[in-house]
């Protein structure tokens, strides 16, 4: 056996899992090469070393008892918004005609209805559309506006989209949303699509508006900053607010504000991957 | 975000609850240590533990049932890891691979007998100096080397976790160890324990 061949062998050998005949092999070659045995010797110490120093230990009780309470915390982290959509898709899976259905889908029928440019209205108390995208996201969570629908199927909110003349609106369909909802209102005349993923623990809100609508600056404005962003890469996060975060994004025609008390991180990883 | 109180909580978000707790809390221990490990501190660790765990309890429906759960919680916690400290922190300085083996060379030539040096270097290291000498490894080699030396898990089950060969964990802990040991003769001639040529 040749040094170069012991060498690599050492950590297999130390940690126990050569065959007996290479290690034989091995254990010659460590008795007459003095300089191999020396290395030998010192990795073997080194893992000794590690382990005598570095030992396992438990993790500590104060720090096991925060784990299990922000995991009680998260199981509990359920808005209203999520008990509401949760409650309709139970309800359909009482009734048979429904369950039959792939799609879930719960229309309350407000297309064109002036009832959903009254309440636009009402809660947009700034033309800034991340103070509204905000101020509905919530509103959404505290249960005082409510989705007009409630699909399980992304292509069901997108149809719901697409026949209140919100050709522009985009509904990415995510393998970790549990349901999906959409509102259609406007703002001061302008087309405005509001949709709403459900993830297991979380909620995104998307505010969606045409990029002309909000680049002219007549009745829609965002930030300059943003405009910026935008302009030179296509996204922007806006870096103010402690309890949820925002993603700005353009998409072909369409301007998209997300907000969700997801991490950034998290939130930037579902919208790429989708 | 509003809190809803346990009474409303739907019978299979508590079902899913307490499958997660059984299934992974078990293997916490293991997490905490590659934790303490990786960050250095206790702080740290907790904040990568519960990031963890809230992470693998939100994607419980993506864990697939009867995998190696440890491996599983092992990755999100890497990534965590990866995506939240490594940016906060300096990386560790390149090693320069030469050095090392001029190290390792001068070492395997010396005199100094092996149990002269277990006694008398390794055997004045402190926990924190190991731990410092620790950190300061690239990370694919630090990974291993807690993996293998501290957690005593197997070849092949470090190679599940990091998802690579079984070779390359082979040549990662050898290099790993290599580099430890360059890195503890450092601190042991700055602290006097042998003599600095």
């Amino acid at each position: 056996m040749k040094c170069t061949e012991a060498n690599d062998l050492f950590g297999e050998a130390i940690d126990g899992s050569v065959p007996l005949s290479t290690r034989n092999s091995l254990l010659e070659h460590l008795g007459r090469c003095r300089g191999c045995r020396k290395s030998y010797e010192l990795e073997m110490i080194t893992k000794a070393v590690v382990k005598s120093r570095c030992s396992h230990v438990g993790t500590p009780p104060e720090i096991v008892h925060t784990i299990v309470s922000a995991l009680n915390k998260s199981s509990q982290s359920v808005s209203s918004l999520f008990d509401w959509i949760q409650d309709i898709l139970t309800m359909d899976r009482l009734l048979p005609a429904l369950a039959a259905s792939v799609a879930i889908v719960v229309a309350l029928v407000f297309f064109n209805s002036p009832t959903a440019v009254e309440e636009s209205d009402v809660h947009t108390a700034s033309n800034d559309v991340i103070f509204q995208s905000l101020r509905n996201f919530a509103r959404f969570q505290n249960g005082e506006l409510k989705p007009t629908i409630v699909a399980n199927k992304a292509e069901d909110i997108h149809q719901y989209l697409d026949q209140s003349g919100m050709n522009f609106a985009i509904v990415q369909p995510m393998d970790c949303c549990r349901s999906y909802g959409a509102l259609a209102s406007e703002f001061n005349g302008i087309k405005l699509a509001q949709i709403v993923y459900t993830m297991s623990d979380d909620v995104m809100y998307v505010y969606q508006v045409r990029k002309t609508n909000v680049f002219d600056g007549s009745t829609l404005i965002i930030p300059p900053a943003a405009r910026v962003a935008l302009e030179k890469t296509g996204w922007y996060t806006d870096p103010h607010h402690p309890n949820c975060n925002v993603v700005l994004w353009i998409a072909d025609q369409t301007l998209c504000a997300a907000v969700s008390s997801m991490k950034k991180d998290e939130m930037l990883a579902v919208l790429n991957r989708n | 975000m509003t809190r809803v109180p346990p009474s409303v909580i739907s019978g299979s978000t508590r079902e899913r609850h307490k499958e997660f707790e059984a299934e992974a809390l078990p293997h916490m221990d293991l997490l905490y240590n590659f934790a303490l490990r990786t960050t250095g501190n206790v702080d740290d660790a907790r904040d990568l533990l519960q990031e963890t765990y809230l992470k693998a309890y939100r994607f419980w429906n993506k864990y697939e049932k009867g995998t190696n759960i440890r491996a599983w919680l092992f990755r999100i916690m890497k990534n965590s890891y990866i995506n939240r400290y490594r940016k906060e922190t300096r990386e560790p300085s390149k090693v320069d691979y030469d050095d090392v083996e001029n190290f390792y060379d001068s070492i395997r030539s010396s005199s100094t007998d092996t149990n002269d040096l277990q006694e008398k270097f390794f055997g004045g290291l402190l926990g924190d100096e190991v731990t410092a000498a620790l950190q300061s490894l690239p990370e694919e080699f630090r990974t291993v080397v807690i993996l293998c030396d501290i957690e005593g898990l197997t070849y092949e089950e470090i190679a599940e976790f990091l998802e690579c060969p079984i070779g390359t964990v082979r040549s990662r802990l050898h290099r790993g160890r290599k580099l430890l040991q360059a890195k503890l003769f450092e601190y042991a001639k700055k602290q006097g324990l042998i003599a600095s040529d």
